[in-house]
């Protein structure tokens, strides 16, 4: 059983190893940077808590950080659209898109992100893995718990929606 | 070459609409050997087709050159510290997250606490005033007692 001192380096090495992927993967799945580090945090703080096995960088630790932080995210969306939707219900005044990143963004660029947000969460989920991860169909599938046909065919159709949108010779 | 004529003239009249679904496959490498081939024989006949793979090019080149979400490249300290802590202080962490049931337990410790101090002080007097009350103050409307001559 290894000391304190044995598990806080393995979960130093283990932070560092993935912070900057999820931190990426969980900003593009919400099109926004805001609340990234919230989401990745929770999600370390709950894989700190739960996982039950050494603290090492594995196919199974990524499978799960990924899926923690998938639903992490999620949640917090829904419960940011509730929000607003009270907020608009109740007679707030209709409400910017909070979470915009403070970089002005090009028409071009805003399209692209614009583009990602009119996707199911599932498409955005495997395009966000595939396009800006640049994982295989195989690390998509164990991320996500689809099989790797599944994968295929939803990120097919997942890209010509896109490429409807976004596939202009502009 | 009489073999590869026959293989690019068996890829060109593959439907394009079969060719079309495996494009981005095809651009992702996760098509076998095959129909890799396949793919590349029919693009380079069919004009339709290759508008389509440079469709599709493009979207992955906007999607890629998007800079509206700059993600941040590392947690900040505080938030590393946070997840440390976890580790370095397992009982402040459990409270922490058992914070609900903590409050719960401490404020229904405090009302049984009060409770018992409350029933040890309020043993009833004559008059079924409790004591801790302190004395029963004369009422105006009192009986006068008979003065003694
Ligand atoms: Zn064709």
């Amino acid at each position: 059983m290894p000391g304190a001192k044995d598990r806080l380096d393995s979960l130093r090495s283990l932070v560092d190893e993935y912070e900057g992927a999820l931190l990426r993967y969980v900003s593009r799945l919400m099109g926004s940077a805001s609340y990234a580090e919230d989401v990745v945090q929770n999600t370390f703080l709950k894989f700190t808590r739960k996982w039950r096995k050494p603290f090492e960088v594995s196919p199974d630790a990524s499978r799960w950080l990924y899926r923690v932080a998938r639903n992490e995210a999620l949640d917090h969306m829904r419960a940011e659209s509730r929000r607003r939707r009270l907020h608009a219900e109740h007679g707030g005044e209709a409400m910017a898109q909070p979470t915009m990143p403070s970089a002005a963004p090009s028409d071009k660029a805003r399209s692209a992100s614009d583009a990602l947000g009119r996707l199911s969460d599932r498409e955005r989920e495997l395009v966000v893995l595939k396009v800006y991860e640049e994982k295989s169909y195989k690390e998509i599938a164990e991320i996500t718990g689809l099989s790797v046909g599944n994968v295929g065919y939803i990120l097919h159709n997942a890209m010509r929606k896109l490429a409807a949108i976004l596939g202009g010779d502009d | 070459m009489a073999n590869a004529r026959t293989t690019g003239e068996a890829a060109a009249a593959v439907p394009c609409e079969e060719i079309q679904a495996l494009l981005f496959d095809y651009m992702a490498h996760e098509l076998g050997d095959k129909q890799s081939l396949l793919v590349r024989g029919h693009l380079l006949h069919c004009e339709e087709c290759r508008r389509e793979a440079a469709r599709m090019e493009r979207t992955v080149a906007k999607l890629r050159g998007d800079r509206t979400v700059i993600p941040p490249e590392h947690l900040k300290s505080a938030a590393r510290r946070r997840i440390e802590r976890v580790i370095l202080h397992p009982f402040l962490d459990f409270v922490y997250v058992h914070r609900h049931v903590v409050a719960a337990i401490l404020a229904l410790a405090i009302v049984s606490l009060l409770a018992f101090i409350a029933g040890k002080y309020s043993k009833a007097g004559p008059e079924g005033r409790p004591l801790w009350l302190g004395p029963n103050p004369v009422r105006e409307t009192d009986p006068q007692l008979p003065q003694t001559p």
